[in-house]
């Protein structure tokens, strides 16, 4: 384990013009790959005595059983709960209470899920019972102290998220501390306990209520991607149905850690005050030993070719919003390329045309477009959603919409337009580069996500080889009607009876 | 870039709705602190060691790079910080205005004010040109507007400082306020407000602040449509003129760049800007807090947002519960995680995903708010408030056990070098400390300050500052599936949210086949007088040379006038105002722009509206496009136009809104048509007054038209001279 290292200051040939910024990220990434698969980028930068650890694993929501929708998500927030030394004063002991309350839990959800054939009287015991041995354990539960330790030794976005793709763990340091985040990191790695399962579920059903059930977007957003995918996970929601979160527990959390969280299954990206050989040495000295493990076979569900417009509203006490949804390739395609051409045509900036031709004509009050939706390991969706301004509709909305769609197939891009694109491609490759937070979860996301991080190098130059026929040839590719999911939020219209709509 | 579509599902604190309503970033400003040496870190706790407890770290010895003061000759105020670590220039800058300064009868003007400032472009510079000259060097300048404070923004590569300095300084002093993008913002603010409670917390937090403040002070009053569609180009200019001035500014500037040059630049740029006395209108200080009240607000959702609060405490320079306050705060609900209200109601309970607290202490007019928020279950709404209320007042009657205040203040001290995590941000902290008058020697002192914190100051300051007896409580939810009644903690006063609509076109009464015959019969008589309808039919175009006196918003005007008219749809006005030039509006059936010296300006959708319903009331068409076409007409009985009684008609307008043609009884010509009208966001009703008819090639046409406004007098136009059917082209229409 203790081998050389092997790293090395990549020196990446991309000779382009204007790529001096694109050549300058290159030189910075030092990269170093462990022999266990754990792959580590760094950039140094002494700005400020801080760093921005960041930690991928290529686990996200697709990689859940029918059975267990919304573990990855729910995984996630117990990994806040500590591990066999922190979090607990005596784990031996807490050990004997975590496996009764699991057994007491299991009966409950299996008793609950009997809907209206459940027996009342069994839940209400069980629930006396789990309520009982939820309290024993707080003998042992030092709650919150994963976290805390964080915290007091002056942390700040400590955080974590999860997506369809992947999960990610984050978290920013005075730089003198990365040896206690190294520590920390790689003990919930080795020794996570996921404590205090069925309280943690309560908090994470109030999040979906908060996302999905109280937020229109989110509601809207929910729907729509479930009717853009009709065999693919992609349509599932990351954080799972209410129904599947209420079968969520601690052997199943368990299962989709241990077979997901592997160094070989991750990217850890540092960036900010650090020197790169001693981060090497630490990292070894703490994720060294995790021992690599088979991967988990990829998703291998196509999503079928869409044959015939999907159109559905969504009922909310809210104003009309809309989104429109074209199937269309993923990474390395391409066509995915020229589709993030398209969408900085379509809504990067006030020069781009929906915000002239629809936001300023006043048919809608914001217009976006995103490619790459919900995530990138998949064939995905080409988006664009909009809010109508009164008193035009989202039809009025849609039909401005597709008429710029129109105009993609048939007239070339300007030479001007392609130009302006092009330089704040160039110019966010500097301005990415002055956040550490930022430039590591970029590097975690391509290297994670596109295989290598040079993807962004490689994006830049595509970019750049991308013809006003590539945009019209994609344009009439992917935005026909047939390939098309369109949902709109829609008020909730008084019941009419049958008979009445007869009589009109 | 590729869309990285995570939703962070750990998140300490809501996305933020609304600027003053987002409960964790706006507090950066009042947490500001210094410190440069963060030392070892000594863990005593009570059980047996932890491996991460021997872990020893390396002090940092850091000293933070102080940016350079400097003053233009001009007063503006600057705050420098070379960085040549990327090639990029920043400039951040302060400017003491403010929503809490525009007219309460115009609220949101500030905020309007600051983005047509920038998207109605310069004097010098059409918005489309400017937006093509910033995106086209991956540059951008923009302009922004809180409370308290206006903010302007400079972002280019260090390749284009020169550039952008100028662009920068055209905007700032040189707005041109354009008509069309103040109108296209007016309508996008108005669809805010119609949009305005959709999201819980966005209609939960604008009622909580309405109920402690007031619904008229500038802290609780919020935009109305009225006040919205009543504001204009001179409200925007005015608000220029009075507040934005070089010595009111302060600007902070990192990047790739050299002082001095730079400094020559700016002094170049701003050259001949001048400075006036500034009145800061009143503001208004709140002196007694609102009576505690439970107020409810229903909507229809499974979960229930709660606000529960009350003011906080109004920021001075040297106040001295400053840091003992802040060490509170972080205890109860603004330390993440770690907060008793994260800790208590999310982690031990289970009855949020989205809970903490936030005392606002950055306003420098008034005394700011404390307040606690969750979002909770609806069938545990009363549990949630009352740990919450109970959380709150343990920390006023239990002092702080010693690890936790021990935690919590090595958490502010070690994080305090992320005040200083990179050089704009660095610049930009000095500049705003400067501007809310804290001590100069704040940062320095802040570790200090905080290291001297104990127990006892804590409760002090909780008992001083947080008041469980006088709690504004709002929620948001659906009542039917409460755990227990709200009264619980007070009688509940229920608000209704009322939908805000503009105005809705005035409908056409219900027709009766009587009503609609006489309308015909009484028509085709004003036909007849007016020449027959074939003669009418054959005009296809014709030129009218008018005067008109006008009163306008700027003073009286005398316009010398050509109008064109191309059936059936096109219309082209040429004039000359004194002291202007000469000015075309033009509408071409579709759109409407204008053409004078500063080149050709599309005017906006409404006023494309406005055009629509105007080419449909010119006399002739309307009175051909009666006879020949099936449009719904109506009598609605006799009124009186100057002394002589007259049949009034109804009939709808492209817009939908009603008009009303009164056709004189013995002339049976047009004498009058009123109708109502929403033109440069405000609605008005119109009476356009037609005499003086006379013979032109056997038709007959008004000479004289008088036009009145609300009741008042808005212009009167003599026609001199008409000729039907001229040589009219086409490409006059056109652009």
């Amino acid at each position: 384990m203790k081998d050389v290292s092997q790293w090395l200051i990549l020196l990446v040939l991309v000779i382009l013009h204007g790529g001096a910024s694109a050549q300058n990220l290159a030189d910075r990434v030092v990269e170093h790959t462990y022999p266990n698969g754990l792959k580590l980028l760094m950039i140094e930068r002494h700005t400020s005595p801080t760093v921005a650890p960041y930690i991928l694993f290529k686990a996200g929501s697709v990689d859940e059983s029918d059975d267990a929708r919304g573990i990855a998500h729910m995984l996630e927030h117990m990994l806040f709960k500590g591990t066999k030394t922190i979090g607990t004063k005596d784990y031996e002991q807490e050990k004997a209470v975590l496996a009764e309350i699991d057994r007491i839990g299991d009966a409950l959800d299996r008793e609950r899920a009997k809907a209206h054939r459940a027996d009342a009287e069994k839940i209400a015991e069980l629930e006396a019972e789990l309520k009982a041995q939820q309290e024993a354990a707080k003998a042992w539960i030092v709650p919150g102290e994963y976290t805390e330790i964080y915290t007091q030794h002056g942390s700040t976005g400590f955080n974590a998220g999860t997506s369809v793709d992947y999960t990610i763990y984050t978290v920013a340091l005075p730089s003198n501390k990365l040896e206690l985040w190294a520590m920390l990191e790689s003990d919930r790695l080795k020794n996570a306990v996921l404590r205090e399962f069925y309280v943690e579920r309560e908090a994470v059903k109030e999040e979906r209520r908060m996302r999905v059930d109280t937020d229109p977007g989110g509601k809207l957003y929910e729907q729509f991607i479930a009717a853009a995918f009709t065999a693919h996970p992609y349509g599932m929601p990351i954080i799972g149905w209410p129904s599947d979160i209420a079968m969520l527990n601690r052997r199943k959390a368990a299962e989709f850690f241990r077979i997901h969280y592997a160094p070989n299954n991750s990217v850890m990206v540092i960036v900010g005050d650090i020197n790169v050989e001693d981060t090497i040495q630490l990292i070894d000295k703490y994720f060294g030993d995790i021992p690599s493990q088979p991967l988990p076979t990829e998703v291998t569900v196509d999503e079928p070719p869409q044959e015939g417009e999907r159109r559905i509203e969504v009922e909310f006490d809210a104003e009309p919003q809309l989104m429109i949804g074209y199937h269309k390739p993923t990474i390395p395609h391409f066509d995915d390329y020229v589709l993030d051409m398209i969408s900085a045509i379509l809504s990067d900036g006030r020069t781009s045309r929906f915000y002239k031709n629809i936001v300023e004509k006043g048919i809608a009050v914001s217009v976006d477009s995103s490619n790459g939706y919900p995530g990138a390991r998949y064939d995905n969706l080409f988006v664009i959603d909009a809010s109508p301004r009164s008193p035009n509709t989202t039809a009025d909305v849609e039909e401005a919409i597709y008429a710029e769609l129109e105009r993609l197939k048939t007239e070339p891009v300007a030479e001007k337009e392609f130009k302006r694109i092009l330089k704040k491609v160039d110019a966010n490759f500097i301005r990415n580069l002055s956040s550490n937070m930022g430039m590591a979860r970029r590097l975690a996301f391509y290297e994670g996500i596109a295989g290598d991080w040079r993807y962004i190098l490689d994006w830049r130059e595509k970019m750049y080889q991308i013809t006003p026929e590539d945009i019209m040839k994609a344009a009439q590719t992917y935005f026909t009607k047939s390939n098309r999911t369109a949902a709109t939020l829609v008020k909730k219209a008084p019941e009419v009876s049958e008979s009445e709509e007869d009589t009109e | 870039m590729k869309n990285q579509s995570v939703r962070l599902k750990n998140v300490k604190h809501p996305r933020a709705r609304s600027a003053r309503a987002c409960p964790s970033p706006c507090g950066k400003y009042s947490r500001i602190a210094i410190l440069i040496l963060l030392g070892m870190l000594c863990v005593t706790l009570s059980t047996a060691a932890k491996p991460h407890e021997e872990l020893t770290f390396e002090p940092i010895h850091f000293k933070p790079p102080v940016p350079e003061q400097r003053e233009l000759s001009n007063g503006m105020k600057l705050y420098l910080l070379e960085d040549r670590e990327l090639p990029l220039f920043n400039i951040n800058g302060l400017i003491k205005t403010g929503s809490i300064y525009e007219p309460g009868d115009k609220v949101g003007l500030a905020s309007i004010f600051a983005s047509v400032m920038r998207t109605g472009g310069t004097v010098a510079r059409e918005p489309d040109a400017l937006n093509e000259e910033l995106e086209s060097m991956a540059a951008s300048v923009e302009i922004s507007m809180s409370a308290e404070y206006g903010g302007m923004n400079l972002s280019t590569l260090a390749e284009d400082i020169e550039k952008g300095l100028e662009i920068f300084a055209d905007v700032l002093m040189h707005p041109a306020f354009r008509e069309d993008k103040l109108e296209l913002r007016k309508q996008q603010t108005i669809e805010g407000i119609r949009r305005r409670n959709d999201n819980p917390i966005q209609l939960a937090w604008r009622n909580f602040s309405a109920l402690l403040y007031g619904k008229t002070h500038p802290f609780g009053r919020y935009s109305e449509i009225e006040g919205v569609e009543s504001i204009t180009v001179a409200d925007l200019q005015a608000f220029h003129a009075k507040y934005y001035q070089p010595d009111n500014i302060s600007l902070a500037i990192t990047g790739d760049f050299d002082t001095e040059t730079l400094i020559a630049q700016l002094e170049a740029v701003f050259a001949g800007w001048e400075n006036r006395e500034i009145e800061f209108p009143d503001v208004p200080l709140v002196e007694n807090a609102p009576e505690p009240s439970v107020n409810y607000i229903f909507k229809d959702l499974n979960q229930t947002t709660m606000l529960i609060g009350h003011f906080g405490i109004k920021r001075t320079p040297d106040f001295p519960d400053y840091f003992a306050l802040r060490v509170m705060n972080e205890i109860l609900g603004e330390g993440g995680f770690t907060s008793r209200l994260m800790r208590e109601v999310r982690e031990k309970h289970g009855l949020a995903y989205m809970v903490g607290s936030l005392m606002q202490t950055s306003y420098y007019t008034n005394p700011g708010e404390w307040f606690a928020y969750s979002q909770t279950r609806a069938d545990k709404t009363a549990e949630a408030i009352a740990l919450i209320i109970d959380i709150v007042s343990n920390l006023r009657e239990t002092p702080v056990p010693a690890d936790e205040l021990q935690r919590t203040k090595d958490s502010l001290t070690n994080s305090f070098v992320f005040q200083f995590d990179s050089s704009s941000q660095i610049a930009f902290q000095q500049m705003m400390l400067a501007f809310r008058g804290y001590a100069p020697d704040f940062l320095e002192t802040f570790s200090d300050n905080i290291a001297k914190v104990t127990a006892e100051d804590v409760r002090q300051v909780a008992q001083k500052y947080l008041h469980p007896d006088a709690l504004t409580i709002v929620t948001v939810g659906n009542k039917d599936s409460f755990d227990r009644p709200l009264s619980e903690f007070g009688e509940v006063n229920e608000i209704e949210i009322v939908r805000p609509e503009p105005p809705p076109a005035e409908p056409m009464p219900e027709a009766n086949e009587a009503d609609i015959a006489k309308a015909k019969e009484i028509l085709a008589a004003a036909v007849e007088a007016h020449g027959g309808i074939e003669k009418l039919q054959a005009v296809k175009n014709f030129v009218m040379k008018r005067q008109t006196a006008a009163n306008t918003p700027n003073g009286p005007m005398q316009i010398e006038e050509i109008l064109s008219y191309l059936d059936p749809d096109k219309v082209r006005q040429d004039m000359n105002i004194p002291e202007i030039g000469e000015m075309s509006q033009i509408f071409d059936g579709e759109s409407a722009f204008m053409k004078g010296q500063m080149g050709v300006q599309p005017l906006p959708p409404e006023v494309v509206n406005t055009y629509r319903d105007s080419v449909f009331r010119e006399t002739i068409g309307l009175l051909t496009n009666l006879t020949l076409n099936d449009v719904p007409v109506q009598y609605a009985g006799t009124a009186e136009v100057n002394g002589t009684p007259a049949s009034v008609i109804l009939v709808t307008q492209p817009s939908g809104e009603m008009l009303r043609i009164f056709i004189g009884e013995e002339t049976h010509y047009v004498v009058k048509m009123s109708f109502r009208e929403t033109s440069q966001g405000v609605t008005a009703n119109w009476e356009t007054l037609f005499d003086d008819y006379r013979d032109v090639d056997g038709i007959h046409i008004s000479h004289h038209i008088v036009q009145n406004v609300d009741g008042e007098l808005f212009s009167e136009t003599w026609v001199n001279d008409v000729m039907l059917n001229a040589d009219v082209d086409a490409s006059l229409f056109e652009e």
